[in-house]
């Protein structure tokens, strides 16, 4: 069995919207105050200044508070559940490959699970540079999809399952240069009643060979 | 420029649409006749298999294999044949996807003093027989 581990992007995303959230509401949020201070100080002459400064620095903090909730929220979901452990059943898969997913996770409290839909994902990632900047757009085929039903689950109570899945006889292998990705993703999207959902990649890497 | 005349004969692989279709890993092998109209004078004729992506992304360039296949003074009017044989890579296989494409290509390159290197391009597929 080859264990899997959670794709670094997911993770990466998170943390890099808690990097750029944090300091951008910080400093919205100094304008906002010092607008604020100046306003209580001396409301009949700091009014005009002071009162767009603070819309604009509300909106301004708004939006760096949706930042980190966005970033937040995925780390929340898993309070209730712990982190997944993820095999296939071949240390090397190839296109073609039939492999089986082996899914185990606990759950830390009592869960009520709308429901669970694993699928196999291809996924082409492109970055471009346009300027001093770089965008990175991307691009996914979902191979296949499978559902698991709604089920309440108790604490300490696991999740368990086991799936055969295969790449495409007309698949392309994992793919990696510097500005082009070619990647397959075994994702695992959990919705949780009360709670954000559970999402997560794992990344499935595909030989450049043809399996028999 | 120089006018030259670049014909290429590629040698096994499999007709798929406009292509020759290689196996990942396997020889490929032919000739390139440069017929120069003048004498030319070049540094270097290089042959070189290599990749590279098209599409959203910016592009991304390997040279798998390259070779000298002439170093002197090419008499014009006369057709130079040079043989060549090569050997694919295993990886990365053509592709044609929505914000990637991965093309192969046989290049001549004329290294020619002081002026722009004539050039010519032979498209190659790479990837298995489709099942």
């Amino acid at each position: 069995m080859n264990m899997l581990k959670p794709s670094s992007g997911t993770r990466l995303g998170r943390g890099c919207g808690l990097s750029f959230g944090i300091p951008w509401t910080l400093i919205a949020g100094v304008f906002l105050v010092s607008a604020a201070a100046s306003l209580i100080e001396d409301p009949a002459h700091n009014i005009f200044p002071a009162a767009p400064v603070i819309l604009v620095s509300l909106v301004f903090v708004a939006i760096g508070l949706m930042i980190i909730s966005a970033s937040v929220i995925p780390w929340i979901a898993e309070l209730r559940i712990s982190k997944p452990e993820v095999a296939i059943s071949k240390n090397s898969v190839r296109i073609g490959d039939g492999f089986s997913v082996s899914y185990s996770q606990t759950f830390r409290q009592k869960a009520d699970v709308r429901g669970i839909k694993v699928s196999l994902v291809k996924r082409e990632q492109a970055t471009y540079s346009s300027g001093s900047s770089s965008t990175t757009v991307a691009h996914e085929e979902p191979a296949a999809e499978y559902e698991y039903p709604a089920k309440t689950y108790e604490a300490g109570e696991i999740l368990s399952f086991s799936r055969g899945m295969e790449i495409p006889q007309n698949g392309m292998h994992t793919f990696r240069s510097a500005h082009n990705q070619i990647a397959w993703l075994m994702r695992v999207k959990m919705d949780v009643a009360g709670w954000p959902d559970y999402l997560e990649d794992f990344e499935v890497y595909v030989q450049p060979s043809v399996g028999r | 420029m120089a006018d030259i005349n670049i014909q290429w004969k590629v040698r096994g692989g499999e007709q798929v649409g406009s292509a020759l279709r290689f196996d990942p890993g396997s020889p490929i092998e032919g000739t390139v006749t440069i017929t120069p109209q003048v004498d030319l004078n070049c540094h270097e004729i290089k042959l070189r298999l290599e990749w590279h992506t098209e599409g959203r992304g910016d592009r991304d360039y390997k040279v798998a294999e390259e070779t000298v296949l002439f170093q002197n003074v090419l008499p014009g009017g006369q057709p130079a044949v040079f043989p060549f044989r090569l050997t694919l890579p295993d990886q990365p296989w053509s592709y044609s996807g929505r914000y990637i494409n991965i093309l192969w290509e046989l290049v001549t390159d004329i290294d020619m003093p002081m002026a722009v290197n004539p050039k010519s391009k032979y498209p190659i597929l790479v990837r298995p027989r489709e099942a």
